[in-house]
């Protein structure tokens, strides 16, 4: 079977069940209206059919983007699906299509594009894993906000870019279910915390102590305790490496995609 | 399951027991996926479980998108 989900829904197709009504059986009596219509004699074909039959007609082609472009918008959403007032990124479908991304040859860099109020922890650092192992150039451009877990994916690519009215909050994660014994809460809180703070530390300039510090300022946020970081400051913490927008981040991924395509071709020559 | 978020917990999960999701698995295309019955002939695409690479790059097979069934003559 052919494949082209541009074409409507055909339930001919074997293997689609919604199947209304019996097929009529093949070898069905013609109807009188049939039997009575005299044929009609095969007419020559217009030149506007001619035209159709070979295909002819050339539009302009539209270029294909070497570029894949993600956008990671409102809740991160992970194994429990949101109810529908959030917007949600659904991760089970960003990792297939960053799968795809890396292993498809005509896309030679990705940009991901966050405006995100944070999500699920796992989900979170699924994707920013998925984003820091891809060979191809990646650049990062924080628009609105990349809150809480929005944090280890904003400077989980190659290079980061943030909008210079932006924010990224950093504040500790907490726990929300059943609270069984204090200290083992506690010490899996602090373990889940730090695996946060060690990806952002692995993929950023900025040093774990201030990273810590931010976490747990007290008197900054109204309903936490953590910190608000606006554009300029990300870049003077080192979190993220350049203050900017789309068209920095274009201009950035270009660069980084012809240094690669040198360099491959380097390597073929070497050979 | 830890939310790690800027909005309130109880926004997020405002109303998460009175949705009710009526999902059905489908194959369209080769593609096996979940959608939400819009009606009789509609229905919108939920998540795919699994198809090639390049289908989940197809901007006609992104969760939201609507498929329109013909109906049968």
């Amino acid at each position: 079977m052919t494949y082209d989900p541009n074409q409507p829904f055909s339930p001919q197709q074997p293997d689609v069940p919604y199947r209304t009504t019996p097929a009529l059986p093949a070898n069905r009596p013609m109807s009188y209206r049939q039997e009575a219509q005299p044929q009609e004699e095969p007419k020559k074909a217009t030149p506007l059919e001619t035209i159709q039959q070979l295909g002819q007609i050339a539009t302009a082609p539209v270029p294909e983007s070497n570029v894949f472009c993600l956008s990671i918008i409102g809740q991160i959403e992970g194994h429990m699906i949101l109810p529908p007032q959030n917007k949600t990124t659904k991760y089970e479908h960003l990792i297939p299509q960053l799968v795809a991304a890396e292993q498809n040859p005509k896309i030679e860099g990705v940009l991901i594009i966050l405006n995100t109020v944070g999500g699920d922890v796992e989900a979170g650092l699924a994707i920013a894993e998925m984003i820091a192992t891809i060979t191809k150039p990646t650049v990062t451009l924080v628009l609105g906000g990349g809150h809480s877990i929005g944090v280890p994916i904003a400077v989980s690519a190659n290079y980061s870019i943030i909008a210079e009215t932006a924010t990224m909050t950093i504040h500790p994660i907490r726990l929300n279910g059943l609270i069984i014994g204090v200290p083992q809460t506690f010490e899996y809180m602090d373990k889940m915390q730090e695996r946060i703070i060690q990806f952002i530390t692995r993929h950023s300039n900025i040093e774990e102590q201030k990273v810590k510090e931010l976490m747990f300022k007290t008197g900054e946020l109204t309903r936490d305790i953590g910190t608000t970081v606006v554009g300029q400051d990300a870049v003077r913490f080192g979190l993220i490496d350049q203050i900017g927008g789309v068209g920095d981040a274009i201009q950035k991924l270009n660069e980084m995609m012809a240094a690669r395509k040198q360099q491959m071709n380097q390597e073929v020559t070497i050979q | 399951m830890m939310i790690h978020s800027t909005i309130p917990l109880d926004l997020v999960l405002q109303g998460m027991e009175d949705t009710v999701y009526s999902y059905e698995d489908i194959r369209y295309g080769g593609v096996q996926m979940q959608v939400e019955r819009m009606g009789p002939d509609q229905a919108r695409i939920v998540r795919l479980y699994s198809g090639r690479l390049e289908d989940y790059l197809n901007p006609a097979l992104q969760p939201g998108k609507i498929l329109s069934f013909r109906a049968e003559e």
